[in-house]
């Protein structure tokens, strides 16, 4: 059996109330989903609670999953959704502040990007992300960090085509220049 | 073409999806224009850098804290079916605890079963709470006939406190025949034993009841 009906067994078991393989699938999906979340809420606890619910949301609405797409764009437009729920009533409640984790130095290049190359300058690449407003931010990861297709993003964020590749373009124009600022360019 | 609109075309250059066309025609704007292959150039870098990024990993504990959450989730769930006391019981929850109703004359009308005989969505059960942590409290009385107006009483002792804040609360309503649950959500203040304190009244009757918990 190969990976992808291996998947699509440990839905229909997970469907039928199996835990076990509902645990199966956290755990293939947990790390991308974590990853997304951080990306979001900039913020380690958050990141987990969030995702937490977005699983136990999976949970929940497993059952009306029919296999008429694919598993993996279906639950990352429910773990979009639960995100976007989040931050929304987040931000109902308080303005989020952004903890300053980090204090960065570097000298300044005639190409910033000579220096990306660390795993320092890739927290600097992370940090510059978390700088991109949260829209377009989302796109850039779900294209550029996690892999997906135009097209799978479509269907994510239930926007067309070309509203995500203009949202991933504006979104790469504002971490190239985020990046450029963290690094004091002037060559962006 | 603008530089402008050139430099918006570049940011997708590296994509797959572009199309052969509007690559043609970035190529062609690049080998006469510096400052859009310059650019060019630092997006090419930019992107395959950022593409490198490692994702983060989820925590260690990741899937131990999700089981824990959902079966707070089901324990609420099982709750809300329960209409007749869901009103006494608008918080939430983590963990169980078990109060035993000391049984008073006539227990014909009223008795409570032993906290075991009761098996509430299987888990298990525990007399702790950590402090500043939050967890239920399960009252958990057994009526031989159905009877209304029945009035809870509780006070939490100097360690403990409800979620909501309060130090005591009441519930009113009617038990059915059977089992009838009453869960409360409560939050861990300071270390050591606790006597939580309750009683139920059912016209003359009263039934005090107390529970020892600890707070870690």
């Amino acid at each position: 059996m190969n990976r992808k009906e291996d998947k699509k067994e440990l839905v229909k078991r997970a469907q039928s109330g199996d835990w076990k393989s509902f645990e199966e699938l956290v755990d293939i999906y947990k790390d991308k989903v974590y990853s997304i979340a951080l990306t979001l809420t900039k913020d380690r606890i958050e990141a987990e609670e969030v995702s937490h619910l977005a699983f136990l949301k999976l949970w929940r609405k497993i059952g009306k999953f029919k296999f008429k797409s694919s598993f993996s764009t279906w639950f990352y437009r429910l773990t979009h959704n639960t995100f976007y729920d989040y931050v929304r009533k987040k931000k109902r409640k308080k303005k989020s502040t952004v903890a300053i984790d980090k204090f960065y130095s570097l000298k300044s290049n005639s190409n910033p990007y000579d220096s990306v190359k660390d795993e320092e300058a890739r927290e600097l690449i992370k940090k510059a992300l978390k700088e991109v407003p949260e829209k377009l931010r989302m796109v850039v990861v779900y294209y550029d960090l996690q892999g997906m297709s135009y097209k799978e993003i479509s269907k994510v964020i239930r926007r067309p085509m070309g509203t995500v590749k203009s949202r991933l373009s504006r979104g790469r124009e504002i971490l190239k220049q985020e990046l450029g600022n963290i690094m004091g360019s002037q060559h962006v | 073409m603008k530089c402008k609109n050139i430099k918006r075309l570049i940011t997708t250059y590296f994509d797959e999806e572009t199309d052969q066309r509007e690559k043609e025609k970035i190529n062609t704007h690049v080998k006469d224009c510096e400052c859009c292959r310059r650019y060019f150039n630092e997006m090419e870098e930019l992107l395959k850098d950022v593409r490198e990024v490692p994702g983060s990993k989820a925590p260690e504990n990741f899937l131990s804290r999700l089981r824990a959450k959902e079966r707070t989730t089901y324990r609420n769930r099982v709750f809300w079916l329960k209409p007749a006391l869901s009103s006494a019981v608008a918080l939430a929850a983590l963990v169980l605890f078990l109060f035993n109703i000391t049984r008073k004359p006539d227990p014909s009308i009223l008795y409570v079963s032993e906290p075991q005989q009761y098996n509430f969505t299987g888990y298990r059960q525990i007399n702790h709470i950590r402090e500043n942590s939050q967890g239920y409290v399960k009252i958990n009385m057994r009526s031989a006939e159905a009877l209304s107006d029945v009035n809870v009483r509780i006070t939490m002792p100097e360690g403990l406190v409800l979620s909501s804040g309060e130090k005591s609360a009441v519930w009113s309503g009617d038990l059915k025949e059977g089992d009838n649950m009453l869960l409360l959500k409560v939050r861990g203040r300071s270390g050591g034993h606790w006597n939580i304190n309750g009683v139920l009244e059912y016209k003359e009757l009263k039934k005090e009841f107390s529970r020892d918990v600890e707070v870690l």
